[in-house]
């Protein structure tokens, strides 16, 4: 008797009941990476990492970098034939890594998405220079954007001291809240 | 109408220009605009790759407020902001399990009856052309632009509801109505790297190089944007970019609103002129507009 193939779907339903996307419609067109503006940087592109969840390679997805390189142009789910939004996709990916305890192996990346949200939690509103100095410490490249950022504070666009919010006690709450609910 | 505005972060930081220019285009046009007062951070392009309830968590308590404050219909200048708040909307309707999630977080309960709006949807569909039309006191005669319209004003589609996806033709038309030229060209849609110009600006150097490159075999004189993501990338890199690939651009990158604004009769100082770090006022000053 021939042995069958088996294919573990398990990824593909974690991905779906996360993001309510099904990745068994992509045919492989290839019409995502075609457009997709960082399918030059990523190793796995958009329509392999696809491919990659219908075919159960969860360690393959989460732990290489290319998913976490899509910053959420939405070109690739505008054109897709099959109505796939590739971005859930992605973002699913990237909560799922991190419930699973992997880290976003993109460093720059991941500091920026720390140090965003940690400030957000902390003074309600982005504060532009405290992000730069938080994304600096984490990454440890102290000049980068010295040159280009000067300017801006010249011209007034950036503050030294994070803007007064007055409810910030309520984006404090939301994410204490989010947090117990999603560590249960 | 009454509507609300609510500003977003950037309003008074990196895109503080683009704040005063809203603010004085819609004085001109004697809108009734009025600030949301108790809004907080959309969670921007953070929060949604890190947890679908936070990111639908933080604008719903911005879009009960804005209904609590009687607005039903809000402006969200910023791009990104729009973006969360409309995709929120959305989802909070078709996904009954995550608006009950999102309440319970919030402590606040949703009924909708709040429409959102992006700033050019706004002034083309809510205002109109030919309000602007009537208003313009100085038209831009002789002004050859490209509008770039990056990559959220008009994606995802099924969210942003707006304009042709891949072929939009709102900013142009706004231009026209001013008396400027607006070319047609391939990368209106294109990306700029958005949210990676603090991490991976590599990215972003490449990315608008390519956008730059395509530009200046156009000729135009400037570049015409809606997004504070766009022109603070295209802008701030500029002089990096010329440095890496040894070439030399001097392209000004301008709101949309502020030429509105130069179109309508407000002062160079009102729209923030002075902001741009590549500065528009020669050419503006050659053709005779400024
Ligand atoms: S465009 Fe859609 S169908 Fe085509 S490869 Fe990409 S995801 Fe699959
Ligand atoms: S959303 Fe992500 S995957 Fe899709 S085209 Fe943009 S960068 Fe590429």
């Amino acid at each position: 008797m021939r042995e069958i193939l088996k294919i573990d779907t398990t990824f593909a339903k974690q991905i779906e009941k996360e993001c309510g996307e099904d990745v068994n419609l992509c045919y492989q067109c290839k019409k995502c990476t075609l457009g997709c503006p960082l399918a030059y940087a990523m190793k796995y592109k958009p329509h392999q990492l696809i491919r990659a969840i219908q075919l159960g390679q969860k360690d393959l997805v989460l732990k290489d970098q290319s998913v976490w390189l899509c910053l959420s142009c939405q070109t690739c789910m505008t054109r897709c034939p099959q109505n796939l939004d590739f971005v859930m996709v992605a973002d699913a990916a990237k909560i799922i890594a991190q419930h699973e305890g992997h880290r976003n192996p993109v460093l720059e990346i991941d500091a920026f998405n720390n140090s965003f949200l940690s400030l957000l939690e902390r003074f309600g509103r982005t504060y532009e220079i405290g992000l730069v100095m938080l994304i600096k410490l984490k990454t440890k490249q102290f000049l980068k954007d010295v040159a280009s950022g000067l300017p801006l504070f010249l011209k007034g666009k950036f503050s030294l001291l994070p803007h007064k919010v007055e409810n910030v006690h309520v984006v404090r709450r939301i994410f204490a809240k989010v947090k117990e609910l999603e560590s249960k | 109408m009454k509507y609300g505005l609510y500003p977003g972060c950037s309003y008074e930081g990196t895109a503080r220009e683009f704040g005063e220019s809203v603010d004085a285009v819609c004085n001109i046009l004697d809108l009734d605009v009025e600030e949301l007062k108790d809004w907080i951070c959309c969670g921007a392009s953070s929060a949604h790759n890190t947890s679908h309830l936070l990111a639908t968590a933080l604008p719903l308590y911005t879009l009960v407020s804005a209904r609590k404050a009687g607005f039903k219909k809000l402006l969200a200048p910023c791009i990104a902001c729009a973006w969360r708040l409309k995709t929120a909307i959305k989802e909070i309707k078709e996904d009954e399990k995550l608006r009950l999630k999102a309440e319970g977080v919030v402590g606040r309960k949703f009924e909708g009856g709040t429409e959102v709006f992006n700033i050019v949807e706004f002034f083309t569909e809510e205002v109109g052309l030919k309000k602007i039309e009537k208003a313009v006191k100085k038209p831009l005669k002789g002004l050859k632009v490209v509008c770039y319209y990056g990559c959220m004003l008009t994606r995802p589609p099924k969210v942003a509801d707006f304009d042709v996806p891949e072929d939009p033709q709102s900013v142009d038309n706004i231009m026209r109505v001013l008396g400027a030229e607006s070319l047609d060209w391939p990368y209106k849609t294109e990306c700029c790297g958005v949210s990676f110009a603090l991490s991976r600006t590599d990215v972003v150097i490449k990315l608008c190089h390519d956008l730059l490159e395509e530009i200046k075999k156009l000729g135009v004189d400037m570049i015409v944007v809606a997004c504070s993501l766009c022109q603070t990338n295209l802008d701030m890199r500029q002089k990096e970019i010329e440095k890496k690939y040894n070439t030399k651009y001097g392209i000004p990158i301008v709101y949309f609103t502020q030429l509105m604004g130069l179109a309508l009769g407000a002062g160079s100082e009102d729209i923030g002129l002075r902001r741009l770090i590549v500065d528009p006022s020669p050419i503006l000053k050659k053709k005779g507009i400024l």
